[in-house]
């Protein structure tokens, strides 16, 4: 019965972006991929299962975090040899501490040149404090990090990326937040459309929404005005498999995979898998998902040489 | 239905430009923190400022202030931390507050905590700029564990000021892990205005603080607005069980002709009447909140 209040006429057909490794380890989940072979093999098996876009962290062969761009262009070229999935890479978490423009310097190396220019980069609208609240031990950890994003480095940010052909996704942990984006809208300094990505946190993560339908909801209440908006949810540590259907049906995108959180009560599913699951909840509610070139339009995308057009 | 307190925010670090009603001296702020207390505030929170309206730190000022509305008055006292103006030295910040605590007369009853780090830009609608872009107020989690042990110590009681969702869920954190005593105490702190850090002072934004506090925990809470009117918002929070914290620090109230701080908290009791509240008294304000 649902299904016939489904599909309002507009609804954009569901980008799903597979969120494959960030920086976890394998203790909970074997199938984190870590090498550039691995992350492009993966890439190729969540496009294949209906992902738009893929997101990773380049690691090294032992898990630890890769700070050498030359890696990342290297994971890219590898993407593309074997799949048109969208390519969107870190601002470097791991270099958090940093101002967001020498975060940036690496993307826009990468953005030089179109073989490895990454289609969309990530851009935290707020400055959280990255802190878990371990409830067995009582105990607070992460207590002396704040991700510190500026307005104006922010600024500066979105400028420097004009110019380079890579999109945007603005992350929102808070009201505030959000209402940055829309005066950054209002102040022209971000184009339409925009895409804004509800960053909820889990498993004891304080800084975000929870990861629960409130937690959406009360995002979703100070998102203006939704014609100028895409909008998707990440849950960083918690599933997103209990809100995926709500946040389908109310039009908005879904972004997932083991490394935001292992989905152990799955067993141990690889990031296809997750992805094979959304696009099952997707086609239940009657919503077509987006390919790569149609998550392009809808996010309105300047149309870059794909990696065929580059070879050939 | 418990009664309802009334926090009159007095100055903040508000200047004269709209407002000249805005406290700034010794004398000034004691002078309004009594006629709030007249009108039906029992707790006072203000910012001491220098001659020119900066903001001054120094423990003989606040000494001084303090000292100055009680002998006028038994209103409770909540002085600042300094806000942005004061967070480089985390660990110095409290210095002020537990220096005063030393002291019976001047022992604050309350001082802030801000659980957590916000950017507190402004975006002005009518011209299309943004302004104090570069300012981020800053409050490492870890300097949050030290202001709550301090002040358990000092025998004063926090108030958890709340931005967001996730300051909200920081602060439950911090009750959950023993170091805020029960009831705790939230200041649901939205923002109007050109302010855009905080959730808008509208029922929605008071809303969305209200769904995250913790349900297991024994709290009172207090809604305010930073560049907003909170009287629209009075109803809401004495129907919904909770007090308000109003005056021109936040708000200069230029629609009602730039009215004193005694005049919002009287309109603000008035409304709270209205809403089938009583206004609690220092006494019933210390039993509410465990003092």
């Amino acid at each position: 019965m649902d299904k016939l209040n489904m599909n309002k006429p507009g609804m954009d057909k569901l980008i799903i972006s597979a969120r494959i490794n960030e920086y976890e380890m394998r203790d909970g989940n074997p199938n984190v991929p870590w090498t550039p072979g691995e992350i492009a093999a993966d890439a190729k098996a969540c496009r294949e299962a209906g992902a738009a876009i893929v997101h990773f962290h380049a690691r090294k062969p032992d898990g630890a975090p890769e700070p050498d761009p030359r890696v990342c262009g290297q994971i890219i070229r590898n993407i593309r040899d074997l799949t048109d999935i969208l390519v969107y890479p870190t601002l470097g978490v791991l270099a958090r501490k940093l101002p967001i423009l020498q975060r940036l310097q690496p993307v826009l190396d990468l953005a030089a040149s179109p073989a490895t220019r990454p289609d969309i980069v990530p851009l935290c609208l707020s400055s959280p404090n990255w802190d878990f609240y371990d409830a067995d031990r009582q105990a607070l950890r992460g207590a002396d990090h704040v991700y510190l994003n500026p307005t104006d480095e922010l600024i500066a940010c979105i400028e420097t990326l004009r110019s380079t052909g890579v999109g945007l996704e603005c992350l929102s942990w808070e009201i505030g937040a959000t209402r940055r984006i829309a005066a950054l809208r209002d102040a022209a300094i971000l184009p339409d459309p925009i895409m804004v990505a509800f960053h909820l946190t889990s498993g004891g993560m304080l800084a975000g929404h929870p990861g629960t339908a409130e937690g959406v909801e009360t995002h979703l209440d100070f998102l203006p005005d939704r014609g100028p908006y895409r909008w998707a949810v990440m849950n960083l540590h918690g599933s997103m498999l209990p809100l995926a259907e709500a946040i389908i049906r109310a039009g908005g995108h879904v972004q997932l995979g083991i490394g935001d959180y292992h989905y152990r009560e799955l067993g141990a599913p690889t990031n296809a898998d997750l992805v094979r699951e959304i696009v099952r909840i997707a086609h239940a509610c009657g919503r077509e998902v987006a390919t790569p070139d149609e998550a392009r339009r809808i996010l309105g995308f300047s149309s870059i040489s794909t990696a065929k057009d580059l070879i050939a | 239905m418990k009664k309802m307190i009334l926090e009159a925010r007095i100055n903040e670090y508000a200047m004269r430009g709209e407002n000249p009603h805005v406290p700034w001296t010794p004398d000034e702020i004691a002078e309004s923190a009594a006629r709030c207390r007249e009108a039906g505030a029992s707790i006072v929170h203000f910012h001491a400022r220098k001659p020119d309206g900066s903001p001054e730190h120094s423990v003989e000022v606040y000494a001084d202030i303090i000292r100055k509305i009680r002998a006028k008055c038994d209103i409770l006292i909540h002085p600042t931390l300094g806000w942005f103006s004061n967070d480089e030295d985390p660990a110095g910040r409290t210095k002020c507050v537990t220096t005063l605590a030393k002291d019976p007369a001047t022992k604050p009853d309350f001082a802030p905590i801000d659980t957590g780090t916000i950017n507190l830009d402004q975006y002005d609608r009518s011209t299309k700029s943004f302004s104090h872009t570069d300012r981020v107020y800053k409050n490492r989690t870890d300097t949050l564990e030290l202001y709550a042990r301090e002040f358990r110590a000092a025998g004063i009681k926090p108030v958890l000021v709340c931005w967001s969702v996730g300051f909200v869920r920081r602060a439950a954190a911090l009750i959950e892990m023993g170091l805020i005593d029960e009831p705790a105490y939230f200041l649901l702190n939205m923002t109007d205005g050109p302010y855009i850090t905080g959730h808008p002072g509208t029922p929605a934004g008071l809303e969305a603080h209200l769904r995250f506090l913790p349900k297991n925990r024994r709290l009172e809470w207090a809604s305010n607005v930073v560049g907003g009117d909170l009287l629209k918002l009075t109803a809401m929070s004495a129907e919904r069980g909770g007090h308000i914290a109003p005056g021109i620090g936040d708000y200069a109230y230029r629609e009602l002709g730039y009215p004193t701080n005694e005049q919002v908290v009287s309109m603000a009791a008035a409304g709270a009447r209205k809403a089938g509240r009583e206004i609690a008294s220092v006494e019933d304000t210390r039993e509410l909140l465990g003092l």
